[in-house]
């Protein structure tokens, strides 16, 4: 991320009043970041399995899990948030209040439209009208032939 | 607080996070059930001071006596004659910043930050008559700007 981490800044506004900045990375590991005596306690997001999701998404992005396990941002109002708006159904909340869900075919349908592989609205269109119908043997059928 | 959190790889988000700590009881920065605690500085003197510099000497704040709002101060004039009188200054509880409460500093800044001052060669005055102890000559000077 080209950051040193963690960070903790505080800038003083007003009498007994200060202004703080954390940047940092969290995993499975609790963490400390301290300035002197000020210290705070960051938590482990073991225990939060959207963090882990193939697909996250909050109210204004969408994650896609890449299979080298990093997260890529899908694009501010592309195709695939209308997608996922359609199969939102296959999300659960997570703990930490943002939805996330691990259907490989959510997924797949993600990764294909990510990598570039197909860039057809009516394919999304026909991948949602089939998952919503159960449909998931023609769903994999037709992700098995956009992706070969 | 506002803050938030990214993914970006499996098991690793990215927090950026900003809010104001205070005297008062512990903060809470609440996400779902993701909570981090902030702790109180009401046992941090240098955030209750009328003069505060960063240990790097970079950023500099006075406090307004009306709003006790702290002035950050810019430009490097003041924060020569800052570095000159840093003998004035104790080391804060954070470690990050050295604060103090000497009122001929305090009034100084004061002057210069309120425009009452524009001229260098007053804080070299200044900072000359307190690191010699002078400071009935001190503070004659300043009362003489003040009126």
């Amino acid at each position: 991320m080209g950051y040193r981490e963690p960070q903790f800044y505080l800038v003083p506004l007003r009498k007994g009043k200060v202004g703080a900045t954390i940047i940092c990375t969290l995993d499975s590991e609790e963490r400390k970041v301290a300035i002197g005596e000020l210290a705070v306690r960051l938590p482990s997001i073991a225990d939060f399995p959207e963090f882990g999701g193939k697909v996250i998404m909050d109210p204004r992005n969408i994650w896609v899990m890449l299979p080298s396990g990093e997260y890529r941002r899908a694009p501010e109002h592309s195709a695939l948030g209308w997608f996922i708006d359609k199969v939102f159904r296959f999300f659960e909340q997570g703990r930490s209040g943002v939805w996330y869900t691990d259907d490989e075919l959510v997924h797949r349908t993600c990764l294909l439209w990510l990598d570039g592989k197909t860039k057809n609205k009516a394919f999304l269109r026909k991948v949602a009208e089939l998952l919503l119908a159960g449909k998931r043997a023609e769903v994999r059928a037709l992700l098995i032939a956009k992706e070969l | 607080m506002v803050g938030n959190i990214e993914p970006i790889r499996k098991g690793r988000v990215y927090l950026a996070m900003w809010g104001y700590l205070d005297d008062r009881a512990k903060c809470d920065w609440v996400l779902g059930r993701f909570r981090i605690k902030l702790p109180p500085i009401g046992r941090l003197p240098e955030f209750r001071a009328r003069v505060v510099v960063d240990v790097f000497g970079d950023g500099c704040w006075v406090l307004l006596p009306a709003t006790e709002e702290y002035h950050r101060v810019e430009g490097t004039r003041l924060k020569e004659f800052l570095r000159e009188v840093l003998f004035l200054f104790d080391e804060g509880e954070s470690g990050e910043f050295l604060y103090t409460n000497d009122d001929l500093v305090y009034r100084t800044c004061l002057l210069w930050i309120g425009g009452k001052v524009k001229n260098a060669e007053f804080l070299d005055r200044m900072a000359k008559l307190i690191k010699e102890g002078k400071t009935k000559e001190a503070r004659a000077l300043l009362i003489a700007k003040e009126l």
